[in-house]
């Protein structure tokens, strides 16, 4: 951890709340984040769970006010974007850093034609006339697998599958160093989904891009991510690789997920849902936020929690293991 | 001797649109047994909710036999649809636009009770009302909430009390655990089962999700166009798919395992449109055996015992 040269993103106490007339929401709770140059973390969690917010935080993007955001540290490759000014924070969206929004019926402008979005990123980005902008704007179309003839067309002539696509093509079109895909499958059909993630993947390898990949379907993490980080009302309570996270699960609520989704080789077998709900934000629990739905709480889980390191890449935010004889039960699969 | 609660004839449902007839379902055929799931599944627009509608004359079928328990719907006069009703329920995708914003919940779920007048006392109506509320898990104290203050696997609840309200024999559930996050969809599939297994109920399940349907269903019927492309129980669909797109759909979902990658079967190229559909197999354009016989619509048939495909090359590949 102390050669920095390899994180291309270092976040410390991370918070994000969001101060409206019916109370304070608490959207995420020091949160850490480390990755690695050309790594990719899943981001996973449901609903609530502070994903999209902690994306909207890395781009300095929170609506302010009713968003506040409070960071010890937040570096990316190096350079320290809590200080950047609006100017410089421009410079970097888009080229160093990008993002792919969850629905591509509403991320594309209707009145400009696809051509022409992709083309703008790169004329404001990179030294190169409007003409060549357009030039690279058809080869990053042909890329992502649309006929470079198609850029004079307006997104409404697309099909959703080709809409993302078009997003991802300008997400990609200044090779950005971290890229964001904020649940980018979720709108799609599955076979639909498997083209799109296949394309991911490809331009993932070819260009060498950090992904920070959120999403709810753990099996998308399994297939395209080297990490994962589960999150529960706005904090990570397990990171590791995929290995340790599938198949070492440390964190109760992890098992819950996992114990939760339908088993596609046996189909008789009860699902076990996790008991109760997703706290209300403006009222988080004391001390684990999961404790109230936890089968294993104690009453040391009311005290403020904190980061465990399992192994050297496996951290766990649970005081069940200092406990003689504890075990997570995962179900077979 | 089966005993059929449903039974689907040559259903067709045709949406005149301004550049030609839209085939939403076009000629389909499936048989539901009393106390059986069947899973209809596939991709948007394939026409797997507007089928749902057709059954229950949300929507005119443009032609085609509905028969439940022994009547043709569709020859029913509106008198005697009211009543079919009562035992044919639907629940919605989308707790949050499914529900009337200015109703409480307790509003909501009596609503057919007091339509149907089956109750006339308010106390009676009131008791059936708690009843139901804690036969979906819902809280007492939630009877006189609104929709808004609650989150969406609690909305679902209310939505399925609803429509067990009339004590239906049949009801179709239209994509009812999309919109909810996973730790709450293992709660309502796990409700919609005991319901099934206490009433039992009858069900159509309208799903995208093929890790769910499988879970959930007996036999599952995939759509594709408007068309029944395979047919089969569900543990013979996964063990053994025959249609390619079938093969295809069950090979894209993302399994949540490690090293359980396997061959991903791409499909190339976009869907027809469902608007003046050319006279050819519907899958042809993405498909990756097509071959001259594909100009020919492929009909509907029996493979092995209950597996039935329509594909012209189904003893080839």
């Amino acid at each position: 951890m102390e050669d920095n040269k390899g994180l291309i993103l270092d976040v410390k106490n991370l918070a994000v709340r969001y101060e409206t007339e019916d109370g304070i929401v608490k959207a995420v709770n020091g949160l850490n984040l480390q990755i690695e140059r050309g790594k990719a973390i899943g981001l996973v969690g449901e609903t609530g769970a502070g994903k999209t917010t902690t994306a909207l935080a890395l781009l300095r993007l929170v609506p302010d006010p009713p968003g506040i955001v409070e960071c010890e540290k937040m570096e990316l490759d190096g350079r320290d974007m809590l200080s950047m000014s609006v100017k410089e924070l421009e410079n970097v969206r888009g080229k160093d850093i990008s993002m792919i929004f969850q629905d591509p019926m509403t991320a594309l402008n209707p009145v400009f034609t696809v051509g022409d979005q992709i083309a703008e990123s790169i004329y404001l980005h990179e030294e190169v006339s409007y003409t060549e902008a357009q030039k690279r704007a058809v080869e990053m179309l042909e890329l992502v697998g649309i006929p470079g003839e198609r850029a004079g067309e307006y997104p409404h002539q697309f099909s959703g599958g080709m809409k993302q696509r078009v997003v991802i093509a300008i997400a990609l079109a200044c090779h950005p160093k971290l890229l964001i895909a904020d649940e980018p499958t979720t709108a799609l059909d599955v076979t639909i989904q498997a083209q799109v993630l296949e394309l991911m993947k490809e331009l993932r390898e070819k260009y060498k891009t950090s992904l920070i990949m959120i999403t709810h379907d753990l099996g998308i993490v399994a297939e395209i991510c080297d990490e994962v980080a589960v999150m529960y009302a706005g904090n990570v309570v397990e990171k590791g690789t995929l290995e340790d996270v599938f198949n070492r699960t440390k964190h109760p609520y992890t098992e819950g997920l996992f114990n939760s989704l339908p088993n596609i080789n046996d189909r008789k077998a009860m699902l076990t849902p996790i008991k109760g709900l997703m706290p209300d934000p403006t009222k988080l629990p004391e001390g684990c936020p999961f404790h109230p739905r936890c089968p294993y709480a104690g009453e040391d889980c009311t005290q403020q929690q904190f980061t465990r390191s399992i192994s050297e890449t496996h951290y766990v935010r649970c005081c069940a293991y200092e406990r003689p004889g504890f075990r997570i039960n995962r179900k077979e699969r | 001797m089966i005993d059929t609660i449903l039974e689907v004839r040559n259903l067709t449902k045709y949406f005149k649109t301004k550049r030609g007839m839209l085939h939403a379902v076009d000629g389909i055929n499936f048989t539901l047994e009393r106390g059986k799931t069947l899973g209809l599944v596939g991709e948007s627009g394939c026409g797997k909710s507007t089928t749902g509608r057709v059954i229950l004359r949300l929507i005119e079928p443009t032609s085609g036999e509905i028969i439940f328990e022994g009547k043709d719907i569709r020859k029913m006069n509106h008198h005697q649809l009211r009543l079919a009703r009562k035992d044919m329920q639907l629940i919605f995708q989308d707790p949050y636009s499914s529900l009337d914003p200015r109703k409480t919940v307790s509003q909501i779920i009596s609503e057919p009770i007091i339509a149907s007048k089956i109750l006339k006392s308010r106390k009676d109506v009131d008791l059936r009302v708690a009843k139901l509320m804690s036969t979906v898990g819902l809280a007492g104290r939630l009877f006189n909430t609104y929709p808004h203050e609650l989150d969406g696997g609690r909305r679902q609840r209310i939505g399925i009390a609803r429509a067990l309200a009339m004590e239906p024999k049949f009801i179709i559930c239209d994509e009812p655990v999309s919109a909810l996050d996973v730790s709450i969809q293992a709660q309502i599939l796990n409700l919609l089962k005991e319901l099934q297994a206490e009433f039992n109920l009858s069900y159509i399940f309208i799903t995208h999700d093929l890790s769910v349907v499988n879970h959930f269903s007996d036999e599952i019927a995939v759509m594709y166009l408007g068309k029944i492309v395979e047919k089969a129980p569900a543990e013979e669909l996964f063990a053994n798919p025959m249609h390619p797109y079938t093969k295809a759909l069950l090979s894209a979902i993302p399994v949540p395992e490690l090293g359980a990658m396997k061959k991903r079967i791409l499909l190339k190229g976009e869907i027809t449109s469902p608007i003046n559909p050319p006279d050819e197999c519907r899958f042809a354009k993405r498909c990756e055996y097509v071959c001259d016989r594909c100009r020919k619509l492929p009909e509907l048939e029996e493979v092995s015992r209950d597996h039935f495909v329509a594909c012209h090359l189904v003893n080839e590949l």
